[in-house]
């Protein structure tokens, strides 16, 4: 339908005629709405009586590694995994997301530059690399459940561990727990891969739109001297067939090796970083 | 695109809140979503990985070192030596020389080391002969001190950790007491040196001195993050002698311990030279921790 609008607008308007475009568009969409046709939605979902839609979690996310901590991921890493990119997850936050064709065609795309974990010191960066995954509901018709981004095509082209879930006590890091690692099968990209194949598509599908009410779950508290994983979820974000979870999940990590060999200090990001999730060509 | 016309100033103003605004949230108009707080702290990891003697047990090293009646007899000629002024100076024989690999995260502190109990005994605890340590970082951190040499106690005044001159006994190749006659002069024909056996640039006296360091812990210019894991492959030492001293000299093979080595931490332990004049033939047992931290205790 889209397609058909802009083949008029082409035919119908030029530069200098803008008004007469407009009203066509606004005619085409009541013509629309007049043969009863559901419209596609692919749109992050309001909850309901909200003007914005909303995320399960704030965008500061702040994690200290104790010296236990920093040592137990030593030890356990060893030797082992040289030629792989290790992964400690960081944070983990939901949006609700209403995509309501089930083919999906989702595209994710990172759309600010790649940022880093950056501590400064003696007038030398040192640098932490991040990766961001975005994961869908996984009932789409086609595309990747989870999408990895990383910060180079070489790192992309590793196999990737990500610490395992085993590993985690109330969010907090286990030190007397084996050290385990699991091996990521999802779909890996380079942050500035725009590609549009069948595997770069998110795989996220909310039969019939979602219902989303606000409200949100409290982290486990933050803490200046250890570790802790900072992970919330909405309370209430469903696709209205089937009552699916509507739930897009971000997760962030940080380069596991990295966080012992570079000296001890605080790093921040050196630039926001945005994503976007839309449909392919919008 | 935040450009406005004086005469769409308010309009700006909406716009560039819902930009800023936008910060930290999710742009619905564009589909955006931004993270742009996102804070790691690590604290200060401190690891020996390991060390470059051998066949030990994990905790500890056991030196073992025999001086025969002939190498006492020819100790002893050096009391005789005109320039032999012990009053003064402090003659040190050393024992042991040997690396930690030692992950110390703290660039701005280093490491934090202490070393307990530096002193060998007899059975009944009536003798003493001091033990002096000294350790060297790799001066990578902004702060502490390189060289740093410990010992139980002052000793005397004049010849204990804080004498006006502290000497060392080269040792030869052979990882034995010097040939011929021990002479108490430096280098030359000289049997000693003034200066650090890790590095000629450094005077054994002018090394920063710590004495009775039991709980407190003295800062190290160390820094050294490295990586998980080294495959340390300790060079060997000679062969132990139960009749004659034998220097027990070990270093880590060719970059074990990161490029160069540059995480190894040097250790050398002397002897009072004094000391062993002047106690009764017996045997002499020590067992001195090193503690390493990170500063603060973290």
């Amino acid at each position: 339908m889209a397609t058909t609008q802009n083949r008029q607008l082409d035919i119908v308007g030029t530069p200098g005629q803008k008004r007469p475009v407009a009203m066509l568009a606004q005619c085409v969409s009541l013509i629309i709405l007049s043969t009863g046709q559901a419209l596609a939605t692919a749109d992050f979902a309001r909850p309901t009586g909200a003007s914005d839609p909303i995320e399960s979690a704030s965008t500061a996310f702040n994690a200290t590694f104790s010296a236990s901590d920093l040592l137990y991921l030593q030890t356990g890493l060893g030797s082992d995994y040289t030629s792989d990119v290790v992964l400690v997850p960081l944070f983990n936050y939901q949006v609700c997301f209403n995509q309501d064709q089930a083919d999906g065609s989702l595209e994710t795309t990172i759309t600010s530059t790649w940022p880093v974990l950056r501590s400064t010191q003696n007038s030398q960066n040192y640098d932490v690399p991040i990766a961001l995954q975005i994961s869908g509901n996984g009932a789409s018709s086609s595309g990747s459940q989870n999408i990895l981004f990383l910060k180079d095509n070489s790192d992309a082209s590793k196999t990737v561990r990500i610490l395992a879930d085993s590993v985690f006590s109330n969010s907090q890091l286990n030190t007397s727990a084996t050290f385990a690692v699991t091996t990521y099968s999802g779909k890996k990209k380079p942050f500035n891969d725009t590609s549009t194949g069948a595997d770069d598509k998110l795989d996220h599908f909310t039969n019939g739109g979602v219902t989303h009410t606000t409200g949100v779950s409290t982290p486990a508290s933050a803490s200046s001297s250890q570790f802790v994983y900072n992970q919330t979820t909405l309370n209430n974000c469903t696709a209205v067939t089937a009552g699916a979870t509507a739930t897009i999940t971000i997760t962030g990590y940080a380069y596991m090796r990295e966080l012992f060999e570079n000296p001890a200090g605080t790093y921040t990001l050196s630039g926001s970083l945005q994503f976007k999730i839309h449909p392919i060509g919008e | 695109m935040l450009s406005c016309k004086p005469q769409h100033s308010t309009a700006c103003l909406v716009y560039i809140c819902l930009y800023f605004c936008a910060q930290g949230a999710i742009d619905n108009s564009t589909n955006v979503s931004t993270i742009s707080a996102f804070t790691t702290t690590t604290k200060p990891l401190t690891k020996i990985h390991g060390f470059s003697y051998t066949n030990d047990n994990v905790d500890s090293k056991e030196f073992k070192m025999t001086l025969s009646t002939a190498e006492m007899l020819r100790l002893n000629q050096l009391k005789t030596h005109a320039s032999y002024s012990p009053s003064n100076t402090l003659y040190l024989l050393p024992v042991a020389k040997f690396d930690y690999c030692v992950n110390a995260t703290d660039l701005a502190d280093g490491l934090d080391v202490k070393v307990n109990n530096a002193r060998f005994q007899d059975s009944g605890a009536s003798n003493t002969i001091h033990a002096y340590v000294h350790i060297r970082g790799n001066g990578d951190a902004l702060d502490g001190n390189r060289d740093l040499f410990f010992s139980y106690d002052a000793g005397a005044s004049s010849t204990g950790l804080n004498s006006a001159n502290i000497k060392r006994l080269t040792i030869g190749a052979g990882n034995t007491l010097p040939t011929g006659t021990l002479n108490p002069a430096n280098g030359d024909g000289g049997s000693f040196a003034t200066t650090s056996d890790f590095d000629s640039s450094i005077n054994l006296t002018n090394i920063t001195k710590v004495v009775n360091n039991d709980s407190s812990y003295t800062q190290l210019n160390h820094y050294f993050a490295g990586t998980s894991s080294y495959s340390l492959t300790g060079t060997t030492a000679t062969t132990r002698d139960d009749d004659s001293y034998v220097y027990d000299n070990t270093t880590f093979g060719t970059d074990n311990c990161g490029t160069s080595n540059a995480g190894a931490v040097g250790v050398v332990i002397y002897v009072s030279i004094a000391d062993i004049l002047q106690v009764p033939a017996g045997d002499y047992d020590a067992s001195i921790a090193f503690g390493f931290e990170a500063n603060g205790g973290t």
